[in-house]
């Protein structure tokens, strides 16, 4: 399709009119907008992809939309290479018990943006791991309910907590069908610089913004995902939706994915196979 | 007279304490009000703040809350005004290299925060150490 365009373009014989250069760059030009207009493509149901990237003013824009395949076949057993590195890179192993807290309360109430689940079919027997973080849905519950605008969707498709005016009321947390959301009970000492924590606020998985933030171009990567990689199980596959391009829409386009409780319509960027 | 030597006593303790004050300001030891902390990598030579330093005294928390909510809401992070720019600049250090919290007595935040009476809860989930691990 592109290339009949091209020749409209170049208005066949004429275009030798057009100094090389200048038609190069035209024609570039004009094939770079061509791609945007026309490149809408569906690559599995619900899945719209575009193709643009430039960001310009250094905010996140919409040409973009993060997410994630999760195949839980590769996810192993008694693994939790993936929650460790959460913790670790988002600070969440800073945040100390409470001696008045006793151990059961605090495995109920401690922060977790990822947590490791797991499914037994009643009638095979057959036993599925899944990691369970924010599956950054395209219409997020959390903001529907939030009293204040704390809870947000990027323009980039993440959905997070802008705890400046979260007021801890925790609804979100309620509104939630993932269980994805933590609430910090207790003043917290130590944070990381990009990962500030405090009490009274709610926070969930941002999909690693700070890396995609700072990203100098080179793909970004997760923590939980490099961690499961080097634990041998590549089981997260993060990546960008909307770049046909990459891993992850490719691997989306391949084969059969699912969303947990599609039946919200909830549209989510994390998505799994094999359950 | 008993009342008399007691108002006189309270005028010269006055006297005393302002002394005390404008002593400690010009020679700079013990009332560090907005000093650079020591061991802080804005005393390196040749650095130099963000904006113009009277602009930033009076203004930072103006700029630090509109980059905040670019650097938060739009994740554009080509701000000019961040936090943890702040503190990566202006922590002091002991003669060990160990970084010491911007709010803590007499440190760079601090030392105005307190002189001014003002209240922030910017600590209250940010770090106050430039980030070491
Ligand atoms: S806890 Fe915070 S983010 Fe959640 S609904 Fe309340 S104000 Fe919004």
């Amino acid at each position: 399709m592109s290339d009949d365009l091209n020749k409209s373009s170049a208005h066949g014989v004429d275009s030798v009119c057009v100094e090389p250069a200048l038609e190069q760059q035209q024609r570039r030009a004009f094939l770079r907008n061509t791609v945007i207009a026309a490149g809408a493509a569906v690559v599995a149901p619900g899945l719209l992809i575009t193709v643009a990237k430039a960001t310009g003013s250094g905010d996140v824009t919409s040409n973009q939309r993060w997410g994630m395949l999760i195949d839980t076949d590769k996810c192993a057993s008694g693994c939790t290479a993936c929650v460790e590195a959460c913790e670790t890179e988002n600070g969440i192993d800073l945040v100390v018990q409470p001696k008045r807290n006793p151990d059961h309360l605090w495995e109920q109430q401690r922060p977790q943006w990822i947590r490791k689940v797991k499914l037994q079919d009643q009638q095979t027997g057959v036993v599925t791991n899944l990691p369970i973080m924010c599956q950054h849905c395209e219409k997020p519950p959390c903001c529907d309910v939030c009293p204040t605008g704390a809870s947000f969707k990027r323009a980039d498709g993440i959905v997070m907590v802008d705890r400046h005016i979260c007021i801890g009321c925790r609804y979100c947390m309620m509104a939630c069908p993932y269980k994805a959301r933590s609430f910090i009970h207790q003043h917290v000492a130590e944070q990381r610089s990009h990962a500030p924590r405090g009490i009274g606020c709610v926070e969930s998985c941002n999909l690693c913004a700070h890396r995609i933030d700072r990203d100098q171009g080179g793909e970004v990567t997760t923590a939980c995902q490099d961690a499961c990689a080097a634990a041998g199980h590549h089981a997260i596959l993060f990546g960008d939706l909307k770049d046909p391009e990459s891993a992850l829409a490719k691997a989306l386009a391949e084969q059969t994915s699912r969303q947990i409780r599609a039946d919200l319509e909830l549209n989510t960027g994390v998505r799994y196979t094999n359950i | 007279m008993a009342m008399c030597v007691a108002t006189g006593l309270r005028r010269i303790a006055g006297l005393l304490v302002v002394g005390m004050a404008l002593a400690a300001l010009t020679s700079g030891t013990a009332f560090a009000v907005g000093s650079l902390s020591p061991g802080s990598k804005a005393l390196a030579p040749g650095s130099s703040c963000v904006g113009d330093p009277n602009d930033m005294r009076r203004n930072h928390m103006r700029y630090l809350n509109h980059d905040r909510d670019r650097a938060v809401q739009r994740g554009n992070r080509s701000i000019n005004h961040s936090l943890v720019g702040c503190i990566d600049c202006h922590a002091g250090r002991e003669a060990s290299g160990t970084p010491i919290p911007v709010s803590d007595k007499g440190q760079f935040c601090a030392s105005c925060h307190t002189y001014t009476g003002i209240r922030i809860n910017c600590f209250q989930c940010h770090s106050q150490v430039p980030e070491e691990r």
